[in-house]
């Protein structure tokens, strides 16, 4: 129970760390370039990684609570991930990592 | 649209934040009445430990008595109901009736039949309390009744309003939806605001729209009006022609099998008439409780001559889709499915909307601090003074009359009469208390002296604790008592929150008034 919910929360944070950082302020706070790599990727990925939350979610619960569960989920990481955004954006470097390698480029620094 | 969402919210968020804070801890209402009822806790031990291996009384000859009971004493109403005891419930046998709309309950003895005392009134041993439910009783009642009904009914249309104006007032919703920005005073006020509604956003809809939906048919009674049934019609009970009641287990037994559940309650309607309809409903087990949102049980209902009129499979409801939909509203805004997973990030929505509220509140004034906006002609000092002042006791003020209810809680004499009604005294006072000391104070210092007020509660009520009833925190986890282990942390976290905000703000601040910063006021975690 306790794993699933977590893996839901682990997604749901990954999701919005991919959204936050699709846009090119977080980006600068994070990686200190402000492109990311590809916006939309990124977007897509969010968007999926928050989709795929549901799953776990529905593997503890039948999907009814699931749902309620899983939009509980969403806001704790969606709240972890400003919080985190503002006082230690650096903790975010490595949540990108799964989807893409780290960001070599140097273009377009500000 | 700007306006709608400024001054509608203005005149709301005080009662709002109060309806916020206090249904946060009713979210938690059952852990909050483990901890004030410390008497109860070996007895709750003993009890869920016996009530398993109890020997059961006789059902067949339970069911009898309660039958004897109700035709004896109780002249054949609308509605008798009858529980005997069963392996979840005890050993205990409880009739219920409908007398002149009001329900009305006898305690009976399941071997000899007789009229017993509830053994479950422990009114008389250990504190008298509302316990958690004084929460929930101020969150959607105000503690007035059917008029504070209609008043939350208000604020809580007034929220749905300045939700929706707050979201087309937010022209930055999506690029601004991950900004905090701390420690820039406005700025930061504003930000939190935003960030606390917007990223909680589907959760403060779905709790005022569950919210005005849970009594919709009082708010709205046209349909109950036109539908008589529901309002309960009267049953004209002529005794000359009444039919006798069957024998009950047999039903008992059926209900069973069809229902899938232990047997918890047999109803009958209309007892005696010749239209009687006598129904079982069943148990739901832990499991199942969690896993359904309406947390209805199975039901069957049979004619008195035993054929099968209704089934109804447990977490479905009978009356209609528009019946099952408001139940389920009403089920997703108490949170009695899923268990503490869904009760926690109820909390932790609840808490987001309580910050919400009070940021908002806070920014009016802050933004009115530099530069009057005069909106109230050569009055808007005094009224400004004003707001500020309920700014603080509706904030801080009821902050610390919850946690000052956890104290009374202790330190009020067990023995005195209508104890339970001195514990909520307490809380109103101290919260009048600091409506008066933030009229009296500054608004700087009056803020820091109650948010310090309120720490020094939070951080000592473990202590409290143990001198009053000699139980604390590293015991209750060494027992495995997380109900009032969990209390007792969530306080002592809000009280560092609070200390550690204040202490911050002592570094940062100048000698001149300034409010203190989003996170001095975010922790508003109140009383659990």
């Amino acid at each position: 129970m306790l794993a699933w919910l977590l893996s839901s929360l682990w997604l749901a944070l990954l999701g919005f760390a991919q959204l936050g950082l699709s846009m090119p302020r977080h980006h600068r706070d994070v990686f200190g370039t402000a492109s990311p790599p590809s916006a939309w990727l990124s977007r897509l990925a969010g968007f999926a990684f928050l989709g795929v939350a549901l799953a776990p979610c529905a593997r503890a619960f039948p999907l009814s609570v699931a749902i309620v569960v899983w939009f509980g989920m969403l806001m704790v990481a969606a709240f972890l991930v400003v919080a985190s955004l503002s006082w230690r954006p650096r903790l975010l470097r490595w949540m990108r990592y799964p989807t893409f390698p780290p960001c070599k480029m140097k273009t377009r620094d500000r | 649209m700007a306006w709608l969402h400024t001054w509608g919210g203005l005149w709301f968020c005080w009662l709002l934040y109060a309806i916020f804070l206090t249904g946060t801890l009713a979210v938690m209402e059952e852990p909050i009445t483990h901890w004030m009822t410390p008497e109860h806790h070996a007895e709750e031990a003993r009890q869920a430990a016996v009530v398993k291996t109890a020997p059961l009384a006789d059902r067949p000859r339970s069911l009898a008595h309660a039958v004897a009971y109700l035709q004896r004493e109780q002249p054949p109403g609308e509605m008798w109901e009858i529980w005997p005891g069963s392996a979840r419930h005890g050993n205990d046998l409880t009739v219920y009736w409908m007398e002149k709309g009001a329900y009305i309950a006898r305690h009976l003895d399941p071997l000899s039949g007789k009229v017993i005392a509830d053994p479950h009134d422990d009114h008389d041993a250990g504190r008298a309390t509302l316990g958690g439910h004084h929460f929930v009783d101020f969150h959607y009642t105000l503690h007035a009744g059917t008029i504070g009904l209609w008043i939350v009914g208000a604020a809580t249309l007034a929220m749905l309003v300045t939700l929706v104006s707050g979201v087309i007032t937010h022209k930055r919703i999506f690029r601004d939806f991950f900004t905090f920005r701390a420690s820039k005073g406005q700025r930061s006020w504003l930000d939190g605001h935003t960030a606390a509604g917007v990223l909680s956003l589907p959760f403060q809809f779905m709790i005022a729209l569950t919210g005005i939906f849970f009594y919709g048919n009082m708010y709205m009674p046209a349909a109950t009006w036109a539908e008589p049934a529901m309002g309960g019609a009267r049953v004209e009970a002529s005794s000359a022609s009444l039919l006798a009641i069957p024998d009950l287990e047999p039903f008992a037994r059926r209900g069973e099998t069809l229902m899938k559940q232990d047997l918890r309650a047999i109803v009958i309607d209309k007892p005696g008439q010749p239209d009687m309809r006598i129904s079982t409903y069943g148990w739901n087990d832990d499991e199942e409780r969690q896993e359904r949102l309406v947390g209805t049980t199975a039901m069957v209902s049979f004619s008195a001559d035993g054929k099968v009129l209704e089934t109804r499979p447990a977490g479905k409801m009978a009356g209609g889709s528009a019946t099952y939909a408001i139940a389920t509203l009403a089920a997703l805004h108490m949170a009695e499915f899923g268990g503490f997973t869904v009760k926690w990030l109820y909390f932790i929505g609840g808490l987001a909307g309580t910050a919400m509220m009070g940021t908002g509140a806070i920014l009016f004034m802050v933004k009115r601090r530099g530069r009057a906006a005069n909106e109230f002609g050569r009055a808007t000092p005094q009224v400004y003074r004003l707001i500020e002042a309920l700014n603080i006791a509706a904030i801080a003020g009821l902050a610390v009359a919850s946690i000052a209810y956890l104290w009374a809680n202790r330190l009020i004499a067990t023995d005195i009469a209508h104890r339970e009604d001195w514990e909520v005294g307490v809380f109103f006072v101290v919260w009048l208390m600091a409506f008066s000391h933030a009229l009296i104070r500054s608004p700087g210092p009056a803020w820091r002296e109650q948010w310090t007020f309120f720490a020094f509660l939070c951080l000592a009520l473990p202590l409290v604790n143990l001198l009053t009833v000699g139980d604390m925190l590293p015991m209750e986890v060494v027992r495995g008592d997380w109900e009032s282990a969990g209390l007792e942390l969530v306080a002592l976290v809000c009280g560092a929150a609070s200390w550690w905000a204040l202490h911050r703000l002592k570094r940062r601040t100048t000698a001149s008034m300034r409010a203190p910063s989003v996170r001095d006021v975010a922790p508003v975690a109140g009383g659990e």
